[in-house]
């Protein structure tokens, strides 16, 4: 700057001519290292700027605009280019090294331009000294050297004559600069090629014990190469080997079976990947849930303050989460714990039961439910009305519930040991809202449980996903659809693989036309859910579903999915069975509850009554076949025999004749009867046999029947009370 | 489950009754909201249940319904009522002897000690000996409920080490009275450590931060272990084949 206001001050100068522009650009290539680059850079740098103005001379722009149309893909190159090529000589150090180095790089070429500003001021400066501007405000006299009046007068004597040697200066300036762009990038390869072969070479080298910092190294490396292989990468060497090395590492760096590691690795990108392994690492914060059925969060905080321990609410999305950073007491034995006044859970289980958003005066299962964390808030949720049915498979575990539910003063639980596949529509169904906390891999929570990094195998993830189809299943088929404030599945598991979430959703999707994914109501809390993986395509409405992860969220790895059951489980559509089957199916929606729903379908089973007639005398039927119709009979008398043990072979004496022909159509039957024998899912239910037609219905008509006994006990009840009343009489007396 | 004998019913409320007294009322009458509870017996264990959801219950096989509503308590063989800490609240509720304890009594208590006369901050009036009464902190949480040694009047005059009230069951059993161990690792230490009856062995490493489930091997003897202990400065135990080395956690 300096520069230019000397010379302003010595009076008009003589027109610029073509040596001294020359000499001002060799003294600016001396100055910085990369000489006239800077220019056109300058050039949208002041153009951006207020102080340039709008009326230019066109000549001059010609003249710049030429050269920095020529150059503006020059250096819009050369920096991407150095900043690739610059930490590659690095490659032996830490990753972070190079990330200074990059941004050492990054800030030295902002300097550049910068530096370049000022020249290019100079410059203009020196163009400017044509037009006589003496002023001594300095201010004043800088927003008048960039006035285009000036501009334009210096042009135009630049223009005349000078303007074909200024343009050939220009040109071969240009020229040199793309040499040393080009060798400067053809260094910046061979650099990488030293560091790339670095990666491959290193892992031959590796002896018996793995250097952990070199492995790291060479983990941020491959990434690093892996985010741009084009640039970076060995001509000789596809993604898939850097992408095998990268996995091979991992394992040996954090001990995960290569399978798992290859499962987990391929939900993310390798640099979201290395997060979430390192996350792995790292244990959660603790959390604790205020039990608001004894205590509210602010009373609890202050008396575990009072105890010295150190937290804070967990976050906006809970009202009832406590984090805790530090605690002189033991946190799951102050007295405020045994009293009940808050349970230690972690803050994904939070999630699912808030998804749930059960309602006071609702019926609710829990499928999956030690150690009771979730079933215990949805309890709280429903201040202790309704009712909450809370199963789990293990005994052991369930005690250890049931424990959770007296200390936290839980009164409407009713707890089961069953196998909820089997046991749920069956036992009782006709629930407002289902939660499914799957049974899982575990994937999402490996800074708990480590063990998982080995323990998991293929099997594993094919047996697991379909226990976990089972259990969504059954969950859907005991939901009540027509409930007036419910209908909702909530399906969560603390895995974060998509066979377990995405796809076993996918599969009930399919299997049950009559849910939808609605919206978890967890806000903008986690990712949504994916929508393909690996080639299958999901519902679209799968984005509702909601994914956590501890690299992002820095909570445990989970999904929730918050389903809505809107109809009756379509019967025909599980089972081969006719049309028929669909009426005792009805006459339960009939007996259950009124809705709007039901409306519409209460209209069939009447149909199907009249039809069911109407088929045997004639309709679709042919006519009876007596003969057909007495070996059948046979032989299901023969089966009977059979299986009851009282003529083990009475099917083998059969005569060859008949047999093929019976055996067909014993697969026939035999099958159903089978079915009714497991009678697994309730829309399983085949009406084949008047049986278990009556089976059904029985079952249907549960709700009556249960209310019939509820009078009865209630009179019984009503006896025992009374003498209740007068024992108590008598042993307070 | 169903509802209980007549003679079951008398030696259910005697005993409840020796804490509730007239109270004892409010538990079987229905509520303002027509809701009403009931007393169920499901094997030889009692429980207080709203009689909607023991309705419901109705529909579970017995030998996989583990519990509905609040447990009370449960008959021995001999036909003696025995009742449990998980009563508290309804005792609580309805108590008509309580005695506040000061907050030096409270660990004690929930260690299973008895109440001593120096731990008492307030007593309910009129007290008798031999009473059933609820001990509440000075919150008036309910930690548990014993029997008075000496009546109310008497205890005054009691030195302060000499027992006020002998302990029946304490909120420490939620701890001491599952049959599981259950470690909590909090900042490389164990924090916690609660176990009873073991089940099964199974040694695992310890985690930074991590609560787990540590089993034994069925019917062994156990090491001698304090109820409920803090085990920061223990370098290491064992628990019969498991052996737990805080060695791995620093």
């Amino acid at each position: 700057m300096g520069v230019g206001r000397r010379m302003k001050k010595q009076g008009p100068p003589a027109p610029l001519d073509e040596s001294k522009i020359t000499m001002l650009k060799k003294r600016k290539a001396g100055g910085a290292e990369a000489p006239p680059k800077p220019a056109p850079a300058k050039r949208r740098r002041s153009d951006a700027d207020e102080a340039v103005s709008k009326k230019e001379a066109p000549k001059k722009k010609k003249v710049n605009g030429a050269a920095s149309k020529a150059e503006s893909k020059e250096p819009k190159k050369q920096p991407s280019v150095t900043k690739k090529a610059v930490p590659v000589p690095m490659s032996d150090d830490d990753e972070d090294m190079e990330d200074d180095d990059e941004f050492g790089d990054l800030d030295g070429i902002s300097e550049g331009s910068m530096g370049s500003d000022d020249e290019v001021e100079g410059l203009s400066d020196l163009e400017d000294d044509d037009s006589v501007v003496d002023s001594d405000e300095e201010g004043h006299t800088r927003g008048a050297m960039f006035s285009d009046d000036e501009d334009s007068d210096a042009e135009e004597r630049l223009t005349a004559a000078n303007i074909e040697g200024l343009s050939r200066k220009l040109d071969a300036e240009q020229q040199e600069e793309e040499e040393a762009a080009e060798q400067e990038m053809q260094e910046a390869a061979l650099q990488t090629n030293i560091a790339a072969p670095d990666v491959f070479a290193d892992q031959t080298q590796q002896g018996l014990a793995p250097d952990l910092q070199l492995l790291r190294q060479r983990i941020t490396d491959t990434i690093r190469i892996l985010g741009d292989l084009k640039t970076l990468g060995l001509p000789g060497k596809s993604r898939t080997d850097y992408i095998d090395l990268l996995l091979d590492d991992i394992c040996t760096y954090y001990g995960y079976t290569r399978f798992l590691a290859e499962k987990l690795f391929n939900l993310f990108t390798p640099r979201e990947a290395f997060a979430f392994f390192e996350a792995n690492e790292t244990p959660r914060p603790v959390v604790i849930r205020t039990n608001t059925l004894r205590t509210n969060r602010r009373s609890l905080a202050q008396a575990l303050i009072n105890r010295g321990v150190v937290l804070e609410p967990v976050g906006k999305w809970s009202k009832v989460g406590l984090q805790v950073f530090e605690s002189p007491v033991p946190l799951g034995a102050t007295p405020e714990y045994l009293a009940g006044h808050y349970i230690l859970q972690a803050a994904s289980s939070f999630l699912p039961v808030m998804a749930l958003a059960p309602q006071p005066n609702e019926r609710v299962l829990d499928m999956a439910s030690a150690p009771g964390g979730k079933t215990t808030y949805m309890s709280a949720l429903m201040r202790n009305t309704g009712c909450v049915v809370a199963n789990d498979a293990s005994k052991p575990r369930a005690k250890g519930l049931i424990g959770n539910i007296h200390r936290l003063g839980c009164k409407n639980t009713i707890v089961t040991n069953m196998d909820a596949r089997t046991a749920f529509p069956k036992a009782m169904g006709g629930f407002d809202r289902v939660l499914l906390d799957a049974p899982c891999t575990g994937t999402g929570v490996i800074s708990k449980d480590p063990g998982v990094k080995t323990s998991k195998n293929e099997r594993d993830f094919l047996a697991i996903p379909h226990m976990q189809r089972q259990l969504l299943l059954a969950a859907i088929d005991s939901v009540d659809h027509a409930s007036k404030t419910g209908g909702y599945i909530v399906y969560s598991t603390c895995s974060v693989t998509v066979e377990e979430n995405e796809a076993v959703v996918q599969y009930v999707l399919r299997k049950r036309p009559n849910v939808k994914i609605v919206d978890t109501g967890l806000g903008g809390f986690g990712s949504p859910g994916f929508l393909s993986y690996m080639g299958k395509t999901f519902d679209p409405k799968m984005a509702l579903t909601r994914r956590y992860f501890p690299h992002r969220e820095n909570v445990d790895g989970f999904y929730v999915c918050k389903l809505k059951k809107t109809a009756v489980t379509p019967v025909a559509k599980s089972d081969d069975t006719e049309p028929r089957s669909k009426g005792p199916k009805k006459s339960r929606s009939t007996s259950s509850a009124a809705s709007t729903d039901d409306e519409s379908i209460d209209k069939t089973p009447i149909v199907d009554e009249n039809g069911h007639a109407a088929d045997f005398e004639g309709g679709a039927f042919s006519s009876f076949e007596d003969p057909e119709d007495a070996e059948r009979i046979a032989r299901a008398e023969r089966n009977r025999l059979r299986r009851k043990g009282l003529n083990p072979k009475g099917v083998l004496n059969k005569p060859k004749k008949s047999k093929v022909e019976v055996s067909e159509k014993a697969n026939e039957t035999a099958a159903p009867s089978q079915e009714e024998e497991t009678n697994a899912v309730a829309s399983k239910k085949t009406t084949n046999e008047p049986k278990s037609e009556k089976k059904t219905v029985a079952k249907e008509d549960k709700k009556p029947v249960t209310a019939e006994k509820e009078e009865k006990k209630a009179a019984a009840k009503g006896k025992a009370e009374k003498k209740d009343k007068k024992s108590a009489k008598k042993a307070s007396k | 489950m169903r509802s209980l004998t007549e003679e079951e019913t008398r030696t259910l409320f005697t005993k409840l009754a020796s804490y509730t007294g007239r109270s004892l009322n409010s538990l079987i009458t229905p509520a303002e909201d027509g809701s009403q509870s009931v007393f169920r017996l499901q094997g030889c264990r009692v429980y207080y249940v709203n009689k909607d959801i023991a309705n419901l219950s109705v529909s579970f096989p017995r030998d996989q319904l583990l519990s509905a509503g609040t447990m009370v308590g449960k008959f021995t063989k001999t036909g003696k009522f025995r009742i449990n800490l998980t009563a508290l609240d309804l005792l609580a509720q309805n108590a008509r002897y309580k005695v506040w304890i000061k907050a030096n009594g409270v660990m004690p208590l929930l260690y299973g000690g008895s109440v001593l006369k120096a731990h008492v901050a307030r007593f309910s009036e009129d007290c008798p000996e031999n009473a059933g009464v609820v001990i509440l902190d000075s919150n008036d949480v309910p930690l548990g409920f014993g029997v008075t040694a000496r009546s109310s009047a008497q205890i005054a005059k009691l030195d302060p080490t000499s027992i006020a009230v002998h302990r029946q069951a304490d909120a420490g059993e939620y701890l001491r009275e599952v049959s599981w161990i259950y470690l909590q690792i909090l900042k490389g230490q164990i924090a916690n450590i609660h176990y009873r009856r073991i089940r099964c062995s199974q040694p695992k490493q310890i985690r930074h931060d991590t609560e787990y489930y540590i089993f034994a091997p069925r019917k062994r003897r156990l090491g001698v272990l304090p109820d409920l202990f803090d085990l920061t400065k223990v370098d290491c135990f064992t628990i019969d084949s498991v052996l737990i080395a805080p060695s791995v956690m620093n």
